[in-house]
């Protein structure tokens, strides 16, 4: 035991003995972990601001729709009253109220839209103002005008900006919705020119640009009771209940508890994996990206543990010929070295860990702002937030943390042994 | 006296070899990771831009000025009288940057089948020409792409067909005011049902053949709304776009569009994401460079006591530096001849099979507008490539000089101390 004591007491001198150099070594080691946080952090700050985004544009990160709509994205299946009011009393209770963060009944349909100028075919969803700015980030993307209100006339609507210029429409502008008033499926059939298609006279409340063509050209908004009056729905139905998490992780779980809530009413509870099958697989491509960058960088600071500690006890072989000649055993050399590769690795993960976790902070906070990349100027719309903002949890801390440590581990066994093996007469020739 | 100091960096070299192989090894697999990392990322980027405008739009339009973006029936290029295509069509190839040409016609109707409509975007293209531009006829799902054979054949996205509720031979009806103010409407055949990914073709676009749609807008022959174009090199899309301009504009009044004027969402992504990956490949050069300066530094360093003995038998500190720096220049060029000779079977692969993500995302994905396949093609960078290796050899330079450096101060007897 004291032998155990007097050789990490070696170890440690050793590393001691030239203070520059360990230090030096430590910080090279300490900035490869810093950098490899920095860059986890970024990759899955990007990734997480993907799914927040896609989720917000979408149906929100669980929708309740009726059974079969996801499939057919028949307008004609819609959520019956007592349904809509049971999940939003159910998430009123208890735990899951706290881990809901928004929830917005939605009514959609297809119409029409015409002024003097053009006429386009659009997507009309039908909202409560109040509660879709909880749930979609359209409200706060709005570049002219405002978002719905809940005392809005009923004639108000938001559309793209895209649409708008289609159109030729601004603020105030009037234009015609036609629509389809939907019939149950089975009911009797319609035709295209029959009484069933109504119009109604819309007034332009507010323009907004997502930078998306598929929304911007096409999605307009109508209060919920306006669209309802319009495609002829009886009070409450809707097509679906999209529901904003605090937590996407929390996604699955209140999907079956909704689920289980829901048993046997003819609902299809969806987590946005599943109802945004496309979003799904673009995370999926740039898990794909994150985990060939995350493999590169990690083959790099390895090659550099490995290098640094190869180079740190090779060349030593006088030295341990001295020690040997002293009279070391060879095991004893051995645990003397990885002792001290070890002591010399928790000092660089240390550091590491100090500058990593300060740069990571800061790009979590204030973000990296890539706007430079857009010489000509910002374009008016971006997609995507152009600062990106660094998110990394302590799961991946302790997982890059214990993979550096792991590898500095195996890769100074190699060095021991060699250590053990050193011939004393060939060691001890003077260079 | 220089021939001699080569020779005495030549033999330190081969003196120590593991030393030199360890330094070698970091400088060269660095320099073989960046080079995967920046072709891996060049090849993202320009797969971004060859995907997004190969499906539908094509790298260059030509339109009549006015008619982009509200596509107004009546601005067909030459105006009402429209212009001779086959000459406008030659005069354009003439150019030899250009590979391919086609010529398109857009509508607006509601089309309507059995009991359901819904508003639809047109597109006549000619079809043995538009498939040498675009790659839409290999996205059929079912069916066939346009043939001569079916005159009236039309092509819908999947989703329309699913929400109207149609199959393969359906007939369909589109109803359309036509550029004379009266109503065309006429009966069509669903040939082909397509499936792109791209939500806006799915469920918004019915493809037909020039002509039969000409006929429908009650057009001339003559009339036709756009040209698409394909380049050799899509890098020279701008220029070609502004010397077409110039050259064409001389008979006829036309605005022609490179793929970043059409599709600003997807330039603004590609950008975006140029930036990331700059940001990325900084970082991970920055690895590379602590690697190859904490190798160099060390190796150099733990040579004190051989450089006092050099001093002690007469060698001048500047020479001392001179050897050392030629040595680790040495070194530095042999090591990054060793990393590219590593990286190019790599950069090859990735450039002729692409790497299969496949598993990670299932099939067809699409980004921003752009439709992205599960294999991911590199690319060659060359400007990335040698300002990788330019850092890393000025790397090892200023990591071997400053232990030299700091040896050159000391005394012979000092530096020999040191063990």
């Amino acid at each position: 035991m004291t032998n155990l004591y007097l050789l990490v007491k070696i170890s440690w001198r050793n590393l001691w003995r030239n203070p520059r150099g360990t230090l030096l070594t430590a910080l090279a080691l300490g900035l490869g972990l810093a950098l490899l946080l920095i860059s986890l952090g970024l990759l899955d700050g990007g990734h997480e601001q993907t799914i927040a985004d896609g989720v917000r544009f979408g149906p929100g990160h669980v929708v309740v729709q009726a059974k079969g709509y996801q499939d057919s994205s028949s307008d004609e299946l819609l959520l019956p009253a007592q349904v809509v009011s049971n999940i939003e009393g159910f998430l009123q209770t208890g735990k899951i109220k706290q881990v809901v963060r928004g929830v917005s009944p939605r009514l959609l349909a297809t119409g029409l839209l015409s002024t003097s100028a053009s006429s386009a075919g659009v997507r009309v969803v039908g909202v409560i103002p109040k509660d879709d700015r909880a749930v979609s980030l359209i409200p706060q993307r709005m570049v002219e005008g405002t978002w719905l209100t809940s005392d809005d006339k009923l004639s108000g609507v938001v559309i793209g900006d895209e649409l708008a210029r289609k159109l030729e429409l601004k603020i105030g502008s009037k234009a015609v919705l036609m629509t389809q008033s939907l019939q149950p499926p089975g009911s009797k059939p319609v035709s295209v020119d029959g009484d069933e298609m109504q119009s109604t006279l819309l007034r332009v409340s507010g323009i907004f640009r997502t930078g998306l063509q598929a929304i911007d050209a096409n999605m307009i908004f109508v209060p919920l009771s306006a669209a309802q009056a319009l495609l002829g729905v009886s009070d409450g139905q809707v097509t679906q209940v999209a529901l904003l998490l605090v937590k996407e992780g929390d996604s699955p779980l209140v999907a079956r508890a909704l689920r289980k809530q829901l048993t046997g009413s003819p609902v299809e509870v969806l987590t946005w994996r599943e109802s945004l099958p496309m979003l799904a697989q673009i995370l999926g491509l740039d898990h794909a990206f994150n985990y060939i960058m995350n493999g590169v960088i990690l083959a790099m600071v390895g090659l550099g543990i490995l290098n640094t500690i190869l180079m740190r006890v090779l060349e030593r072989r006088y030295e341990f010929g001295v020690s040997k000649a002293l009279g070391l055993r060879p095991r004893q050399l051995a645990v003397m070295v990885v002792g001290e590769s070890l002591a010399l690795t928790a000092i660089s993960l240390t550091l590491g860990l100090v500058l990593g976790l300060s740069v990571q902070h800061y790009f979590a906070t204030a973000g990296l702002d890539l706007r430079w990349v857009f010489k000509a100027g910002l374009p008016p719309a971006l997609v995507f937030d152009p600062i990106l903002y660094s998110r990394l949890s302590v799961a991946r801390i302790v997982w890059s943390v214990s993979i550096v440590f792991a590898m500095a581990t195996i890769i100074s066994f190699y060095p021991a042994l060699k250590a053990a093996q050193t011939d004393l007469p060939d060691a001890l020739k003077v260079l | 006296m220089s021939g001699g100091l080569l020779q005495l960096a030549w033999r330190n070299l081969w003196r120590n070899r593991r030393r030199t192989f360890i330094t070698m090894a970091a400088i060269a697999f660095g320099y073989a990771m960046l080079l995967f990392v920046a072709c891996l990322m060049a090849g993202l980027r320009w797969q971004m831009i060859q995907n997004g405008t190969c499906l539908v739009m094509s790298q260059i339009q030509i339109h009549a000025p006015g008619y982009y973006p509200n596509r107004s029936l009546q601005k067909t290029l030459g105006g009402r009288k429209g212009t001779d295509v086959s000459a406008l069509l030659a005069s354009i190839s003439a150019d030899r940057r250009v590979s391919a040409v086609a010529p398109r016609v857009y509508g607006y109707a509601l089309l309507s089948a059995a009991h359901r409509s819904a508003g639809v975007e047109l597109m006549g293209v000619v079809p043995d020409q538009e498939p040498k531009i675009t790659t839409l006829n290999t996205q059929i799902a079912k069916g066939t792409y346009l043939t001569a054979r079916v005159p009236k054949g039309v092509v819908i996205g999947d989703k329309l067909a699913s929400t109207i509720g149609i199959e393969l031979n359906s007939e369909i009806v589109l109803l359309t005011q036509a550029a004379d103010g009266s109503m065309g409407n006429d009966v069509y055949t669903v040939v082909g049902i397509l499936h792109t990914g791209l939500d806006a073709v799915d469920r918004g676009l019915v493809l037909m053949s020039l002509s039969s749609l000409q006929d429908l807008l009650h057009l001339a022959p003559t009339r036709i709304h756009e040209v698409g174009i394909k380049l050799s090199h899509i890098t020279a899309a701008t220029a070609v776009a502004a010397a077409l301009e110039v050259r064409l504009g001389k008979n006829l009044p036309v605005r022609v569009m490179a793929w970043p004027e059409l599709a600003p969402e997807l330039a603004n992504y590609v950008q975006f994401n140029h930036g990331v990956t700059v940001v990325l490949f900084f970082i991970f050069f920055l690895v590379a460079v602590i690697g190859v300066m904490n190798t160099m530094l060390m190796a150099v360093y733990e040579r004190t006591r051989e450089f006092g003995m050099l001093m002690a038998v007469g060698m001048r500190p500047s020479q001392v530096i001179g050897l050392i720096l030629t040595e680790a220049a040495g070194l530095g060029v042999a090591s990054l001849v060793v990393g590219a000779t590593l990286g190019v079977p790599l950069l090859w692969y990735l450039q002729v099979h692409g790497l299969d993500l496949g598993g990670a995302t299932g099939g067809v994905v699409s980004v921003a507008g752009v439709v992205v396949g599960h294999l991911w093609y590199g690319r060659q960078d060359f400007p990335a490539y040698s300002q990788a290796a330019a850092g890393l050899a000025a790397t090892a330079l200023v990591s071997a000089l400053y232990p030299a450096w700091r040896a050159a101060q000391l005394r012979p007897t000092e530096a020999m101390r040191k063990v």
